[in-house]
């Protein structure tokens, strides 16, 4: 499926900022069912200095600098990306858990780094005795991985309330766990962290979701968001993705901007910025299918 | 029989003829046997020789060179403490030509090996990939910063490591710890070795030792050639007074010449540093990195951490060159690295390790934690990573033999959780060297920090180092509370090189710039601030001392003691005023209020906080003020009676401390005024010294004077203040009469002339006012010159004889309460404008923005 997204950020200050940067991950990376067919950034004021770079992950990433005073800031990405679904997959064929758990214990060894840097826990994704205890029930010795992370997909869908309200970025894993609400990433961080936990590697998928309207009901404008999922490893299989918030394995729906260790590694749009006051964001993303976007 | 005879007869004075080493353990000066080993006899003979004086004497002068020196580990922890934060020993670590060679090559091979790592790490990984170094152990560090990766491309040069070493009993050397980050206490060695040497030049002399200033020589010009200037800029970026290395910072910034910063002082703009100053933006070529590389950039790493500027990891990548060490570096410190150095310099150098680390299991390992946890009784547990600083203090060691089960049980939970971030020791003994305590020498085990640089392309070892106490009680190496630290001597068969001083590098090219070298912000205010509590000390204690010699029984004559309590009412507040108990008698009550002026804490005008307010911003000045600057104030550390720790026992001796106090700062402001350059800190501390004087003069008078007394009540009245304001001797000249109000507000109020006056003083900040850089907010009549301009005018037209008149048919004088209230009031808000203006921007605060993924739709 081809779909064209557009993805603004907004931002209001109460006084001038003298000088700002700004670190974005907003342009896809390309994967093996993934396929960037057109990226542009936009923004306003013009930055003095902005540099795109792939980072340690190989995302597309940029700095930008601002060095006059402004009072207003858009960040404004559009692009053009074609998603194919993956391959019908039987997640009771995956390798034993507890197998890939000790194949991946430090000795001295060749590895797969790419593999092996989304083994160890990270800022948002520690492991805590609360996060052991909630994970051990889903690691039955012998259990297939894949199913493993199904069944933790499903129990996190189930057992956790989406609440917009409930957390912030600084919310840990532990509180999470106590008041069992949040939104994808705090989804995502707690699969990640479980898998983890048992010395499995997962990582953060950072993206879009294409939403449909409820039934009869026109899709409003820059309703959409960022959305954010988990990629899974098995051997011999590759990377798996688990979306915890919908219950589901992405098919050509998702569209990944990048991959980290977590939503620090990856947050969409992040600044320091000299004066400034107090801000307000504004967010507007629009994930629209390619046949229908004729207007 | 004769033997014994001598060896009874030993001279009882010779302190090395009674150290009594522990037999079994290898000691620094005396083999097995017991006999001084060769290369520290030129020591112990010379030393044997001093008589007990004069070995307690030189300890006496080694205390109180580091009490002048400052040399603090946490600079405001000493405030009100008489301890000694930072110890000496009297002796030194000496080490043979030999020894030297070993630990020479070891911390050469050391730095080459690090680099290597460093290189492949933050590049093409193979050292993980092929499993040489387990990637789950560097991976797995949150020292290990992705951000830098590919950023060292060719260039991953480790620019400054420092080794720890300790010896076992058998003499064998091993690397306890090692510090990639930062300089890591250079300072510190620099400071002890020039302070030791106050006390023991002939004693090193003797012992042939090698000098360090060739070293801090090359490190000087490799700074420069990093720089690719001659006129280089270069900065030490440091956390702050707070952190414990700062006193090091501030050392090697003023031996250096460089500036010291800190990162609200820096910014990144089109990936160049640079330093913020009144006048603007100024390039900084190089950075020195005294800051936790995690912490050095909010925008890519740790977005917690504010020690450097915003978009510092883009300008590296840019060019790796601007910062030494570059980011990153820390994760060298790991200390799970220990296991595989022995292969990993095998492979990648083709060469033996030289010096192992301390034996040491990383708990990531399977098989290693298996062991630790079967054997845990004697072993100690510590972090694999500790960041910077000085790690090995005991809270961060876990020492299973003294935990409850129930800890056990948690730290075998943790282990099997994050077994990767720990590493576990095995009980073990250590070497000693000999201690100066009173009354003889001690058995003592050590570690010895050794450094080097990179210099042209190549290691360079200090030929000294520093060495420090750690306690060996339960088998670990810990850093106790409150230990020693000594200086290491290297000795050498060749003779003395000629001395050459680090001052005459760098004057190949001299350039000629005067003036304004971009004064910052923050040193801008502690200036101004150093002017005031400098004032307000000096004025406190001239207002103590008109008191307190007011209570002489000689000058039991004198009357009219209501108006020196007045006086001192000026200085207490509201509530203070409330808590005094009420004195039948007025001397008493002169007494009462002198007493709590004097050592009360927590008031805004008590003399002891005053000082300690003094000694704060000088500790934070340390390397914009000369020593003699800095010594001359570090006199009102040194007493109890000035730190609040003790009470002057009777009325005269306090005359005397106050007579004392009067005279140091007469001797600072004397110095301040021959020595410091005339640019803009200099504007700002004198603009702070005439608000203060200003402030405190106008409510002295405006207190005594508002209300008119009898004729001999006010004249004591005018004598007290023309004292305080040590105007008395002018007065007198010009004067013959008693003091009466019109000529003494002339002489006080509106002679610009007298340097003591408030129209001085408001002349003066007008004159240095106009000095001052316009920018950054340009406004022609901003509020702190029209404020001022008001004062002045209104002081100027003042006329003396109008203002002494009192209303009719009462007491009071109008005129002069509405002047002097206006002088009050204006006064702190003059200082409040200046503050505001030139040392608090509001754009300067730094912000951090993070959304939080979006809404689910």
């Amino acid at each position: 499926m081809i779909f064209e997204v557009s993805h603004k950020t907004l931002y209001h200050y109460t006084a001038p900022v003298a000088q700002a940067h700004h670190l974005v991950h907003l342009a896809p990376r390309q994967h093996e069912r993934q396929r960037l067919i057109a990226h542009s950034l936009l923004v306003e004021p013009e930055p003095a200095a902005r540099s795109d770079f792939t980072d340690y992950f190989g995302n597309p990433a940029s700095t930008l600098a601002i060095e006059n005073k402004h009072t207003k800031l858009l960040i404004h990405s559009r692009c053009v990306v074609e998603v194919t679904a993956p391959a019908p997959l039987d997640l009771s064929a995956s390798a034993p858990w507890d197998t890939v758990a000790r194949q991946l214990l430090p000795a001295r060894k060749a590895y797969d780094i790419d593999v092996v840097q989304y083994l160890m826990p990270s800022h948002h994704t520690p492991t805590t005795p609360a996060l052991f205890d909630f994970a051990r029930p889903f690691f039955e010795p012998g259990r297939p991985i894949l199913e493993c992370a199904m069944d933790l997909t499903t129990a996190i869908f189930k057992h956790f309330a989406y609440d917009n309200a409930a957390t912030e970025i600084a919310t840990t894993i532990d509180e999470l766990l106590k008041i069992r609400r949040g939104v994808c990433q705090d989804f995502a961080h707690l699969l990640i962290a479980s898998m983890r936990a048992f010395g499995l590697p997962a990582r953060y998928v950072s993206g879009y979701l294409l939403t449909r309207p409820p039934l009869g009901k026109e899709k409003l404008v820059g309703a959409d968001a960022s959305h954010a999922w988990v990629s899974v490893w098995a051997p011999e299989i590759g990377w798996v993705d688990f979306d915890p918030t919908n219950d589901l394995i992405p098919r050509d729906e998702h569209i990944t901007i990048a991959y980290g260790r977590d939503f620090q590694d990856v947050s969409p749009v992040t600044g320091v910025l000299l004066g400034g006051g107090k801000h307000k964001i504004d967010v507007a993303v629009d994930v629209v299918p390619a046949l229908t976007a004729t207007r | 029989m004769t033997t014994m005879i001598e060896g009874i007869g030993t001279p009882s004075g010779d302190p090395f003829a009674d150290y009594a080493a522990d037999g079994h353990r290898f000691d620094e000066m005396v083999d097995a046997k017991g006999k001084v080993r060769p290369h520290w006899t030129p020591f112990t003979k010379r030393f044997a020789e001093f008589n007990t004086e004069e070995r307690e004497g030189r300890a006496e002068k080694l205390r109180r060179l580091v009490r002048e020196n400052g040399i603090a580990q946490e600079l405001f922890a000493e405030v009100h403490s008489t301890d000694e934060p930072w110890k000496i020993d009297l002796l030194p670590l000496i080490l043979s030509p030999t020894e030297w060679q070993l630990l020479e090559t070891a911390v050469v091979q050391r730095a080459r090996l690090y680099s290597t790592i460093l290189t492949d790490l933050y590049g093409g990984q193979s050292l993980l990939r092929t499993g040489q170094i387990p990637p789950q152990l560097l991976l797995g560090d949150t020292a290990f910063l992705r951000p830098m990766n590919g950023a060292l491309e060719g260039r991953g040069r480790l620019s400054f490591y420092a080794a720890d070493f300790t010896r076992d009993t058998e003499g064998r050397w091993r690397i306890l710890d090692n510090h990639a980050e930062t300089v890591a206490g250079t300072g510190f060695a620099l400071a002890n070795r020039v302070v030791h040497s106050h006390v023991s030049s002939d004693l090193f002399r003797d012992a042939n030792a090698l000098r360090l200033a060739p070293y801090f020589n090359a490190m000087y010009g490799e700074m420069l050639s990093r720089s690719g200037r001659d006129d280089a800029t270069i900065a030490i970026l440091t956390p702050g007074p707070h952190h414990e290395d700062y006193f090091g910072h501030a050392y090697l910034a003023r031996y250096f010449g460089f500036l010291l910063v800190e990162g609200g002082d820096l910014r990144v703009v089109s990936n160049r540093i640079y330093m913020k100053t009144l006048e603007g933006l100024r390039p900084i070529d190089l950075v020195m990195r005294c800051v936790a590389g995690a912490q050095s950039d909010p925008l890519q790493l740790d977005p917690s951490g504010y020690l450097g500027p915003a978009g510092l990891v883009q300008a590296l990548r840019t060019n790796p060159d601007l910062a030494v060490n570059t980011i990153g570096t820390a994760v060298l410190e790991n200390r799970g690295l220990g296991p595989y150095l022995a292969d990993l310099c095998k492979g990648a150098l083709g060469e033996d390790l030289v010096l192992p680390d301390h034996k040491r299991w990383w708990l990531g390992e399977a098989a290693a934690a298996q062991h630790v946890l079967g054997n845990l009784e004697s072993m100690a547990i510590r972090r694999a990573q500790e960041g910077t600083g000085r790690p090995g203090l005991p809270q961060h060691v876990l020492i299973p033999a003294e935990m409850s089960a129930a800890e056990i049980e948690r730290l075998r939970t943790e282990i099997r959780m994050h077994g990767y971030c720990y590493i576990a020791e095995e009980k073990s003994a250590f070497a000693t060297l000999p201690s100066w305590k009173p009354g003889g020498l001690k058995a003592q085990s050590f570690v010895m920090r050794l450094y080097a640089t990179l210099v042209d392309g190549e290691y360079r070892v200090m030929p000294g180092g520093i060495a420090l106490d750690i306690d060996t009680e339960n088998g670990f190496a810990l850093y106790p509370n409150g230990g020693q630290s000594r200086d290491v001597w290297v000795t050498s068969e060749a003779d003395a090189a000629p001395h050459v001083s680090r001052l005459r590098m760098g004057l190949q090219s001299p350039k000629i710039t005067r003036g304004g070298t971009g004064l910052r912000s923050r040193i801008a205010d502690d200036l101004f601030w150093l002017g005031r509590y400098a004032e307000r000390a000096d004025w406190i204690m001239r207002l103590l001392r008109g008191a307190i010699s007011r209570l002489d029984p000689d000058l039991a004559a004198f009357q009219h003691r209501d108006v020196i309590i007045k006086a001192l009412d000026v200085l207490l507040s509201k509530d203070e005023k409330k808590g005094l108990v009420a004195l039948p008698r007025q001397n008493a009550a002169i007494e009462q209020r002198a007493r709590m002026i004097m050592s009360g804490r927590g008031r805004r005008y008590g003399l002891v906080p005053t000082l300690d307010n003094v000694h704060q911003v000088v500790s934070l000045l340390r390397d914009r003020l000369s020593v003699e600057l800095w010594r001359t104030l570090q006199a009102f550390r040194t007493s109890p009676v000035w730190t609040g720790d003790a009470e002057p026992e009777s009325l005269p001796e306090a005359l005397e401390w106050l007579d004392q106090g009067i005279t140091t700062l007469a001797a600072f402001n004397g110095m301040a005024a021959e020595n410091m350059t005339r640019n803009y800190g200099w504007n700002f501390m004198e603009i702070g010294r005439r608000v203060e004087r200003a402030a405190n003069l106008s409510e002295l008078l405006g207190a005594l004077f508002s209300e008119a007394q009898g004729e001999a009540a006010e004249a004591a009245g005018l004598t007290f203040a023309l004292e305080v304001a040590d105007s008395i001797l002018t007065y007198r000249s010009r004067y013959l009469s008693a003091p009466v109000l019109p000529l003494v507000l002339d002489l006080l109020l509106i002679d610009e002339t007298n340097p003591r006056s408030v129209g001085y003083q408001l002349q003066a900040i007008s004159y240095h006012f106009d000095a001052l850089p316009q920018s950054p907010q340009p406004a022609p009549q901003s509020g702190e010159r029209k404020l001022i301009l008001n004062l002045l005018t209104r002081v100027k037209l003042a006329d003396v004889h109008e203002l002494a008149k009192t209303g009719p048919g009462n007491q009071s004088r109008d005129k002069f309460k509405m002047l002097f209230t206006q002088l009050v009031a204006d006064l702190p808000e003059l200082s409040e404008a200046i503050t505001r203006r030139y040392f608090n921007l509001t754009e300067d605060e730094i912000k951090r923005i993070h959304p939080r993924l979006g809404p689910r739709p």
